[in-house]
């Protein structure tokens, strides 16, 4: 197995490495609880839906300072956007090479780029929704609604590519946004 | 390899199928246009400035402002305003 990007990091000899600290892991899985019930049970034009949506502006506002003052693999200096990244990861995929990364992959990082933008453009046409200029305006719901899908469709993404990640490197990270621990087994 | 991209391939479906046919169950649709026109002029007299008019629950919805105000109407199929809500 090549394992470049592992070399240069500490992994104890267990292969267990600390990644992600307590407010990423927080925030991610509120986000979760948030965007789940806002997309597929909490009714739009309700209170409800209004406080929660404005949860997730709060919590994707607080990731962005986070991505500059965080803990080290929360920082977005940390996975850059990296086109050149994504395609040498697709190429590993595709040619059965194995490389392991500690923090976010490249691929992973065009995704969380992707979620955190459409979640921004989600909160703020829904807020637009509710002021007097746009009340009633139907290319803003529109836009909301559009944007709701295309996050929809991107986390469907994110959960098989979480999934196969997961069996292709035999490293459990759903479990790792959880603990916030990365377990390399070889 | 080609069974982990095809349980990958078969989970990713099953959520976008759930997400699909979330969208497809909303409620709400656009009133029909003839419909639309004769609810808007009715409460464009009465000092609506009508924003939208929808169907919901076989009744018509209308986002409207009134006095500054954001309101939502709701009318019967005979175009009587059954509910008044204010959106403050
Ligand atoms: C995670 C964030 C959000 C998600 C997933 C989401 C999802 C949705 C969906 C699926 C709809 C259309 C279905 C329906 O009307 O029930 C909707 C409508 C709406 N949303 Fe959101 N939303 C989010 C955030 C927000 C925010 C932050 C606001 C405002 C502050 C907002 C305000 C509205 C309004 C006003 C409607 C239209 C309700 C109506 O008039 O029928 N949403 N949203
Ligand atoms: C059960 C469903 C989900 C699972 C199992 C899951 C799992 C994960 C995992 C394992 C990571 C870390 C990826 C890596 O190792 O690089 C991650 C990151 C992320 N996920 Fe999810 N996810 C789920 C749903 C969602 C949803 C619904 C959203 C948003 C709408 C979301 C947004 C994110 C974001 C923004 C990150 C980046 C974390 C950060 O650094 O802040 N996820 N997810």
């Amino acid at each position: 197995m090549t394992n470049a990007n592992a070399a240069s990091e500490a992994i104890s000899p267990a292969g267990q490495t600390r990644v992600w600290d307590p407010l990423i892991r927080i925030f991610h899985w509120s986000l979760v609880i948030a965007f789940t019930a806002n997309a597929l049970f909490v009714e739009g034009d309700s209170k409800i839906h209004l406080w929660i949506g404005y949860f997730v502006a709060g919590a994707v506002a607080f990731r962005i300072v986070w991505g500059f003052i965080g803990t080290k693999y929360a920082r977005f200096s940390n996975f850059p956007p990296n086109l050149k990244g994504a395609s040498e990861q697709v190429m590993e995929i595709a040619s059965n090479r194995k490389r392991l990364h500690m923090g976010h992959t490249p691929l992973g990082a065009l995704m969380i780029y992707n979620l955190l933008l459409t979640l921004i453009v989600i909160a703020a046409s829904g807020y637009l929704m509710t002021t007097d200029a746009y009340w009633g305006v139907r290319w803003m719901e529109e836009l909301h609604e559009a944007a709701v899908f295309w996050a929809e469709f991107s986390v469907a993404l994110h959960i098989a590519a979480v999934i196969f990640e997961s069996l292709r490197l035999k490293v459990n990270l759903p479990k790792a946004m959880v603990t916030g621990v990365k377990e390399f087994r070889n | 390899m080609k069974k982990i991209l095809t349980s990958t391939l078969v989970a990713s479906s099953l959520l976008l199928g759930t997400a699909a046919a979330s969208f497809a169950e909303g409620s709400e649709q656009a009133a029909d246009a003839a419909k639309q026109d004769q609810i808007r002029a009715n409460l464009t007299g009465q000092g609506y400035d009508v924003r939208k008019v929808d169907m919901e629950d076989g009744m018509y919805e209308v986002y409207a402002m009134k006095d500054g105000k954001k309101v939502q109407l709701f009318l019967d199929d005979s175009m009587k305003i059954v509910r008044t809500q204010d959106i403050n």
